[in-house]
Formats: C-alpha cells, sequence, structure tokens
C-alpha cells in the first residue's frame, strides 16, 4: 500500500537547520514517521522518504504474502 | 609461543619463521597456537584466490590471536599490509569462531558487481568469538547484492560473536554494503570512519523480519557524515543501538520507514551532529521519540553553553502508544541535597493547542527519589490519571507566551510532577521522566527538575 498523505512538523534550531517529523499514511492509515534535521528546505526531502516508504510497505506485503503461502 | 612471519614475496623456506622464510599467505596462520603472534609486513600484499575464513581456532575472547602489521625494518607496529579477495563469486572474508585481534592490515573485497562481504558468523559457536581490528581498514569494494558487513549467525543456537571494530574505517561502493545484523551479533566501533557510497535504506539493519534478529550496537567517536541524507537506520527494527559523540551530515536522517519489531528496541544518539553542537541527543523507540530542541524553550529553561542559550526536548510519539504502554523519555537527572519536603516538577507547552493543554491520561511525569531510610530503594510517584479514572487536565503553569521562545498559534503551558509534596528519606538522585500516552502528538518538556 503506497503512501496515501503525509504531514511535516518542521522547528527551526538555533544553528540555522531545521529538525522535522515526517508522518506518512498509507491508505490504511498505517504510519511511518521519518525524522530528519534539515540545511535545506525540508519539503524538497519528503519525496525522497516517500519513495523509501512505499518500498518498504511494498517490502513487508511482499513477505506477508509470502508467508501466508 | 613463536613469532609466525608473513611477508609476500618472501623468498626463503616460507615456514613463517623469520622474515626471510616468512609465509606469503596470511592463511598459512590460521593453525597459530595460543601465545603465538602472527606478524605480517607492512609490505605484504596478497590476492586470495576463494572464499577465506579467517578462523584462528586456537584463539579465546580472553587471548585472541594477535595478527600485527608490523615494519620489517623497526619491528613497531605499522599500517599498509593487504589481504585482497579476487575475482571469486560468493568470495567472501569470513571471520570465526577462533577469536583474533588484527592491527594495521586492509581487508579489501573485489571491485565488481559480485558477492563478496565481511562476514562474522562461522558456524558452529560453541564459545562466545571475539574479533577486533585496530587501525584495519575494511575496503567494500565488492557492490552485489550480498556485499555487507554481516554480524552475527545465520541459525540458531549458537553463541556470541562480538565485532570490534577500534580506529576502523570501513569504505564502501554500494547500496548494497550495509551493515546487517544476524542473530547474536555485536558490533562495537571505537573510532574511525564509514566514507564512500551508502546505502539508501539504513545503513544499519536487520538481515530480515519475523526472526530473532537484533541490531545490538555501540558507535563511539565515528564519522558517519558521508552518509549524507541517506537514513542512519530504516526498515525493521529490533535490539539495541547506541552512537555517541558521532559527526554526522549537516543533513543526517535518524530514522525513516522505521518498523519496530520490538517494543523493548530502541535509538539513542549521545552528542551526534552534524555542526558544532554539542547538545544533541535523540533517543527514538517503538513509542516515540525525543529530541534536543534548540528553536523552542523557555526563558529560564535548560542551556546548551556558556551564552545562556536555551534548549527544550521534544517528545513526538507515535501512532503505537496509549495510556497503559505510554512513550517514556530517558530519565531527567539532578541531585537532591534535602530531606524536607519538595514538590518538584517539569514545565511544559503544547504547541499550537489553542490555549488546550494535555490531560493527566495523555501526558505525566514519573518521578524517583530517595524515599527508603537505610538504602538506596527509589520510590516512584507520578501524576497520571488513576486507572479507571476520569482525565483532568494538567495543572497550568504560571508561564506564558512571554517565557517560552519560537511556539507557535496559541499553545497550553502545563506542568507535570506529584501532585503533593514528597519527602525524601536520603540525600540524592532525584530523577523523572515524561510518559506520553497520546498517539502522534508533540510535547515541549523544559529538561531541568525544579522544585
Amino acid at each position: 500500500m503506497p503512501i496515501q498523505t503525509h504531514t511535516l512538523e518542521t522547528t527551526q534550531q538555533a544553528n540555522g537547520s531545521t529538525h522535522n517529523v515526517l508522518r506518512m499514511y498509507d491508505q490504511d492509515g498505517k504510519e511511518l514517521i521519518a525524522t530528519f534535521y534539515a540545511t535545506v528546505d525540508p519539503s524538497s526531502l519528503v519525496a525522497g522518504h516517500i519513495a523509501l516508504a512505499d518500498a518498504h510497505l511494498a517490502e513487508q506485503e511482499f513477505n506477508e504474502i509470502v508467508s501466508v503461502e | 609461543m613463536a613469532n609466525i612471519y608473513v611477508k609476500s614475496g618472501a623468498t626463503g623456506s616460507n615456514n613463517g619463521t623469520s622474515w626471510t622464510d616468512a609465509y606469503t599467505s596470511i592463511a598459512s596462520t590460521f593453525t597459530a597456537a595460543a601465545g603465538d603472534v602472527v606478524l605480517v609486513a607492512d609490505t605484504h600484499s596478497q590476492t586470495l584466490a576463494a572464499a577465506t575464513t579467517f578462523n584462528y581456532s586456537n584463539g579465546t575472547p580472553a587471548a585472541p590471536i594477535p595478527v600485527i602489521c608490523v615494519n620489517e625494518g623497526t619491528g613497531l607496529p605499522s599500517t599498509g599490509a593487504k589481504v585482497a579477495m579476487g575475482n571469486v563469486a560468493n568470495g567472501h572474508f569470513s571471520w570465526g569462531p577462533g577469536s583474533s585481534y588484527f592491527y594495521g592490515i586492509k581487508f579489501e573485497t573485489f571491485s565488481a558487481f559480485i558477492n563478496q562481504g565481511f562476514y562474522f558468523n562461522v558456524q558452529p559457536a560453541t564459545n562466545p568469538t571475539l574479533i577486533i581490528f585496530e587501525n584495519c581498514i575494511m575496503d567494500m569494494k565488492a557492490t552485489g547484492s550480498a556485499s555487507n558487513i554481516s554480524v552475527g549467525h545465520t541459525a540458531n543456537d549458537e553463541d556470541f560473536v562480538t565485532v570490534v571494530f577500534k580506529d576502523t574505517d570501513y569504505t564502501t561502493s554500494s547500496a548494497n554494503n550495509a551493515v546487517i545484523f544476524q542473530r547474536l551479533g555485536r558490533l562495537l566501533w571505537d573510532g574511525g570512519s564509514w566514507t564512500g557510497t551508502f546505502p539508501t535504506s539504513g545503513l544499519f539493519k536487520l538481515a530480515g523480519t519475523g526472526q530473532p534478529f537484533q541490531i545490538n550496537m555501540n558507535i563511539n567517536n565515528v564519522d558517519l557524515s558521508g552518509a549524507s541524507t541517506n537514513p542512519i537506520f530504516s526498515s525493521n527494527i529490533s535490539g539495541q543501538a547506541v552512537l555517541r559523540n558521532c559527526k554526522l551530515a549537516a543533513s543526517y536522517v535518524a530514522i525513516s520507514s522505521v518498523t519496530w519489531e520490538d517494543t523493548e528496541a530502541s535509538l539513542t544518539f549521545y552528542n551526534c551532529s552534524g555542526g558544532d553542537n554539542h547538545y544533541a541527543f535523540e533517543h527514538y523507540n517503538y513509542s516515540g521519540q525525543m529530541v534536543v530542541d534548540t528553536g523552542i524553550y523557555v526563558s529560564d529553561g535548560a542551556e546548551y553553553n556558556t551564552t545562556g542559550s536555551k534548549y527544550s526536548w521534544k517528545i513526538t510519539t507515535t501512532a503505537n502508544c496509549s495510556f497503559y504502554a505510554p512513550y517514556v523519555s530517558p530519565w531527567i537527572y539532578s541531585h537532591n541535597e534535602t530531606t524536607t519536603a519538595i514538590t518538584p516538577y517539569l514545565e511544559c507547552m503544547r504547541d499550537n493547542s489553542s490555549g488546550a493543554v494535555f490531560q493527566d491520561d495523555e501526558v505525566w511525569a514519573e518521578f524517583s527519589y530517595q524515599g527508603t531510610t537505610g538504602f538506596p530503594l527509589g520510590v516512584f510517584v507520578n501524576d497520571r490519571m488513576a486507572l479507571l479514572g476520569s482525565p483532568a487536565n494538567q495543572t497550568a503553569s504560571s508561564k506564558t507566551a512571554s517565557d517560552w521562545t519560537g511556539e507557535t498559534g496559541t499553545p497550553g503551558f502545563f506542568k507535570i510532577g506529584p501532585a503533593s509534596s514528597i519527602t525524601p528519606a536520603e540525600i540524592g538522585p532525584l530523577s523523572a521522566h515524561v510518559c506520553v500516552g497520546k498517539p502522534s502528538v508533540t510535547v515541549y518538556v523544559d529538561p531541568q527538575i525544579r522544585t
């Protein structure tokens, strides 16, 4: 189940970076989190985390299918 | 007890008794006896023609067989010896179950899309195995899908494998070159660096899911800054990992898309950062996470430098917590020097909440104090809602928006701590941790115990 929605919570840090908590949700509402610091616009990094989450979810789904069979 | 000599190009009788008569292959030393010392010339360079198991069978964790690169002229420890693997499919370097210690040697896999790794999983291991590398280089040039550092056994019923990297570097060439934990494997990495092409889905990860795989890792003073935005941890996690005093990338990713296989698994970062920061502290587990936040803090809060800069703990919960199974933060420590009644508490803030504060079934503190006369037995006290009780707002703080910096909207300011005073019976530790039982929320806490 690929990621359907996400939220990004960003707080500015004293050194100019941002701390970011990205919550990603698949269509079943399952949540995956990415936590990262960024010295660039954090929204530019979201797509990469979602791609990683999609791959992780696909792997999990595959493993579940294999284990059932 | 003897010195055993290894030197490529030695032209003597090649029996290992001197530099002249040195073995030309390190593999000839695997039968070294207890007390022997293997000396490898710093000019030594060999290419292995097959997968090789470095099993110094007479080595034990108490007395591993030492294999030391030395300068032939001075006899002093040196670096530069190299043991490479040739173009061999599945030409893995494996270590164990005998214990051994290596100094100054570079181990290098073949540069190709081929499966060659550094494996610490040789079975049967009926006793603990200890493999130590000091001032070594693990040069992973192979890029195949099984080209990784593999720590621990692939089967059950084996004994522990401990791998120590001391001032040892790991260089990588592919996203496949992760450090993979199997069963009963431990990695202690003290000093060194990881450079090259990094894994994109977790530098350190488990061998699989649904099995008793565990990360068991302590990393101190290691430069991981080359990882850039590749997550340090991703995918499935169980076990414990602690990183201390490490250099990370400026935009490092601590975790991304982690599935916690173990409710007690945790990842803790002490003073690890990509900048000139010396206060970072991060804790991650199944239920939530905590990081130091320097953008949101209370004006009389905890400080991280001599100019009075402040910080808070930013606690964020996952979807996996509840009143009965909350996220529990690391301890906040203080030393109490009174035996009179005190009412300790922590200042907290709920950001952008239209003024709402958390309730006592959502966020509470648990304090531990020396409440037992004559023994160090601690006593817990908290302000959690009573079981089967009705939730109530936590106590409003006298702090206001003018006392906090960096908040957004209209926050709720509150404090957590025992509802009534406590009287320590002895001087000693007074500690607190923050418990958050509400899923997917954020709370800011000033990490200093006030009384």
